[in-house]
């Protein structure tokens, strides 16, 4: 067996789905690998959503989806105090402002209801109010679905990864699966641009393009139908308007805008559902905006008049049939997909995780736990979420800590280095961004790129001229000055 | 040191000539907060001629212009920490600073200004839609990189704003050898002073698109190129004049926003016009003991006005720390001033009756428009002038200052007095 071609299993993608399936793997004596197109993990689906723990209201019932939403919930707060990840059990509603949304309302009750999702329950107008004061007149009724919250989507996956890392998984970045191994009508690896890499299992976590990986199997049955959202975060001088998700009724016409806090005290509005042809098009248009501003400050005036200060939009990778597809392949050996993995993804990536262990250890590998102990790994708490005395002690013993590097998220120097020495080491402006929420807030950067690009050269051993805002390609600095 | 008589939070111009003001007019223990490596503030990157004209009869470069202050302040007692963050202050005149030296450390002052500048609108505040590339930079930013750590940041750029900074950005990157394919601005003059627009584009052949704007940009890794049309009087597209231009790099110049979270957190009443707090001619804020000076209160387009009013704010806070504030105005006279006709901002919004204060009285104003030969208006309650000022012609790129010593002590009879430009 060669050492570094050759592998038990290859997961494809190091989104949410595969660094949760990734992490589950490495408690198993299970020699692994993700293998990511992107240059850092957490970098498609799970980049650019709401990072929204739903109940498992939305889903039809005797659906994956509704199921493990439901399992995937519970889960929640108990993985992510492990992982030192935040997560906020805010509840979240959704708001019915006319009568025929009102009936839906109802029809969304009974469904949660049937799916096993606890403690929901119908509000009237008053109650609406006194619960979420931010919320407008329009709202006659609401669905409370008590067990809904918020988490930091993008530590999340990160945490999910660098404790598989820590474990023994490895990860192959900038890695992208151009065509499978098969020989037989048996999968037995993987061809990159860096490489083969052979193993018994390939799973596909591959996201909006795991219809392509499906296809390199001759699996040709899945309809993708991918749709763009767009989100529209504010300045957190407007934080605390709301306290949780508030969602629109989805309707005939549209599934309906969102309007939530984030963990990190934002405010973000946004996700309409458009139907796009080029799964390579994250562009945002005025028209949308003013369509999404329009239906948010319905949801919640406020909004109306408030500061933006990012935007951003994702595919999502929706099926025709719109639920999850986790299954080993049937015409195929070798292989399991995991596809179609749009909202509730990561509500559900826990509960999925442990579904495709099962699969795994009934057909294809009998999973045996690992003898010597698991490296608990978790996430190093910021430094500004410590106590005084904490803070001190810690700028006593790495006085780099003691830098402010953002200004607008109170990160610091410390912190960043923390990501660039990471066991999946921050190299880009996004990753230090999505790992530290440097660069991230009102300024956008302004205070603290210049001293991100400088620590990521000094610390992660770069040429300041190569390093990129994310992919191959997106250099910041095209050259030095005359001098 | 833990207690001081004046605390300035902000090592720029006007924290700088607060900071020397404060210590002459007899604040013993002076201290200075910046969060930057050297003091100086913005100027350490504004290596452009032009600082000073007003101020000392000189054509300095930024640098320069700080050395002069940075100097007195190295050679007195002053206490000064930079690379230093204020993560709060609070009523009780605590100040938080964290610093890698000391920690976490708390200090008290008597007075406190806050000289904390201003920073750059970002691309989500005008939402612009398209891509989100590498590339994309505000103007001050890039001048950052340039200038204080020799980096590139482009070599086809398109700069969006003709506001000063992108002014100078024009010709500092066509200097280090980028082509700088056009300067966009939405309104139908420039943002910029004159004296910009001819040494950065005029003179370097720079096309400027006046009523037009960037409405996408192109590129997935790094910008592509960008489009941008004509707009009408309400700044709405107009359909039907996209225009491309192949880039790599759009600048934003795109306005700049006083910074006033340290303010806004202790319940300071901020002017929305301005962004800044309000202040009274003494550079006091609504909340006493608490003053300010310098783009934090309004953005202002000479720094030598900068270094006036930090002046005036770093005295008075030295008075007030000794006490003898009390002594030099009567409290029952505080008149309003209300903004009418053509007036965008006024600072300061409110005055008082300083006896101190016996120098030239000025309030600063900008306008929404162009005026030529402006008269403006001082008028009472009941609609009688009480004063009449004029002027050759009014810029809302220009900070205008109009002289009422002559009519103070009328103006001081009233509650509340408003500011128009005669039809």
């Amino acid at each position: 067996m060669n050492q570094n071609t050759d592998y038990d299993v290859l997961i494809i993608g190091a989104g949410v789905t595969g660094c949760s399936i990734a992490r589950e793997l490495s408690f198993f004596n299970i020699k692994a690998a993700v293998i990511e197109k992107s240059s850092y993990v957490c970098s498609g689906q799970s980049k650019a959503n709401g990072a929204i723990i739903h109940g498992g209201h939305n889903s039809k019932p005797g659906t994956l989806k509704a199921r493990l939403n439901v399992e995937g919930n519970s889960l929640f707060a108990p993985l992510c105090a492990d992982l030192g990840v935040k997560f906020k059990n805010t509840g979240l509603l959704v708001i019915a402002t006319n009568k025929d949304e009102v009936l839906s309302l109802k029809d969304l009750f009974l469904q949660g209801t049937i799916n096993g999702v606890k403690n929901l329950r119908i509000l009237d107008k008053e109650e609406i109010k006194k619960i979420e004061p931010g919320t407008g007149n329009a709202a006659m009724n609401a669905l409370l679905v008590p067990s809904g919250g918020i988490v930091d989507v993008h530590r999340f996956v990160i945490a999910l990864a660098e404790f598989a890392a820590s474990n023994g998984v490895d990860f192959l970045l900038k890695t992208e699966v151009n065509d499978l191994i098969m020989e037989n009508n048996k999968v037995l690896g993987v061809k990159t641009a860096r490489g083969d890499y052979f193993s018994k299992l390939v799973i596909n976590c591959a996201g909006i393009d795991s219809d392509k990986i499906m296809n390199m199997a001759g699996l040709n049955d899945l309809i993708f139908l991918p749709r763009k959202g767009e989100y529209h975060i504010l300045d957190k001088s407007h934080s605390g308007i709301i306290n949780q998700p508030c969602f629109q009724m989805p309707n005939r016409y549209s599934k309906g805008v969102v309007v939530f806090p984030t963990i990190n005290g934002n405010i973000v509005f946004g996700g309409n559902s458009k139907l796009i042809d080029n799964k390579e098009n994250i562009s945002t248009t005025e028209e949308d905006f003013r369509d999404i501003l329009h239906k948010s400050s319905i949801l919640v005036p406020k909004i109306k008049n408030s500061d933006i200060i990012a935007q951003f939009s994702g595919i999502r990778s929706t099926t025709e049939d719109e639920d999850f597809h986790i299954e080993k392949a049937d015409s195929v050996s070798g292989l399991i997909n995991v596809a179609g993995i749009d909202s509730p993804g990561l509500s559900s990536a826990p509960a999925i995780a442990r579904m495709v262990i099962g699969i795994i250890d009934n057909n294809f590998i009998k999973l045996d736990k690992k003898q010597k102990p698991i490296k608990n790994y978790r996430l190093k708490p910021m430094f500004k979420d410590l106590s005084t005395s904490e803070k001190n002690n810690l700028i006593k013993a790495d006085r780099r800590y003691g830098r402010i590097i953002c200004r607008c998220e109170e990160i610091t120097e410390g912190d960043v280095i923390e990501a660039i020495q990471a066991p999946i080491p921050a190299r880009t402006i996004d990753a230090v961004k999505f790992r530290t929420w440097a660069g991230a807030g009102r300024c956008q950067g302004a205070f603290d790129l210049e001293r991100i690009l400088k620590l990521i050269a000094e610390y992660g051993s770069q040429d300041i001229l190569k390093i990129c805002k994310n992919e191959e390609g997106s250099n910041i600095i095209t050259g030095y000055t005359k001098n | 040191m833990e207690n001081y008589d004046v605390a300035v939070i902000g090592g720029g111009p006007a924290g700088l000539s607060a900071a020397i003001s404060a210590r002459i007019n007899g604040a013993d223990n002076v201290l200075i907060i910046d969060r930057d490596l050297y003091l100086g503030g913005i100027l350490q990157q504004c290596i452009h001629p032009g600082f000073g004209l007003k101020k000392f009869n000189l054509e300095l470069t930024g640098p320069e212009y700080a050395h002069k202050f940075v100097k007195k302040v190295l050679n007195s007692d002053i206490d000064f920490i930079t690379d230093a963050f204020v993560s709060e202050i609070t009523k009780n005149n605590e100040i938080f600073i964290l610093n890698s030296r000391i920690g976490l450390k708390k200090i008290t002052s008597k007075a406190i200004i806050f000289a904390m500048g201003c920073r750059e609108r970002t691309r989500a505040s005008i939402h612009i839609p398209g891509y989100r590339p590498a590339g994309v930079f505000t103007a001050g930013t890039a001048q950052r990189l340039i200038n204080i750590d020799g980096l590139m940041v482009g070599k086809r750029v398109v700069i969006l704003g003709s506001g000063d900074i992108g002014l100078i950005m024009a010709r500092r990157c066509t200097i280090e050898g980028a082509k700088v394919e056009a300067v966009i601005e939405i309104l139908p003059y420039p943002s910029g002073l004159n004296r910009n627009v001819q040494q950065c584009l005029n003179d370097f052949g720079i096309p400027l698109f006046l009523s037009h704007t960037v409405t996408d940009i192109q590129g997935s890794r790094r910008v592509k190129k960008i489009v941008f049309s004509k707009v009408d009087i309400d700044k709405r597209t107009v359909a039907g004049t996209e225009k491309e231009i192949i880039c790599d790099t759009l600048l934003l110049s795109i306005g700049l926003i006083p910074e006033n979270e340290l303010t806004k957190k202790i319940g300071i009443e901020i002017d929305s016009s301005t962004g800044g707090p309000v202040v009274d001619n003494m550079m006091q804020t609504c909340r006493e003991g608490f003053f300010a000076c310098g783009n934090v209160v309004q953005i202002y387009d000479l720094v030598d006005y900068v270094s006036n009013d930090g002046e005036l704010a770093g005295k008075n806070a030295a008075l007030y720390s000794m006490g003898k504030v009390k002594n030099y105005y009567n409290s029952d006279k505080k008149v309003f001033i209300c903004k009418g006709r053509g007036i965008k901002t006024v600072v300061p919004q409110i005055l008082k009756d300083y006896s101190f204060l016996n120098k030239n009285k000025q309030i600063s104003v900008r306008v929404s428009d162009k005026f030529d030969k402006p008269v403006f208006l001082i008028k009472n309650n009941s609609g009688n002038t009480i004063c009449e000022i004029k002027k050759q012609y009014a810029l809302p790129a220009e900070m205008i200052h109009l002289n009422i010593n002559d009519d103070f002590d009328e103006i001081l009879k009233e509650s509340t007095v408003f500011l128009e430009i005669k039809e």
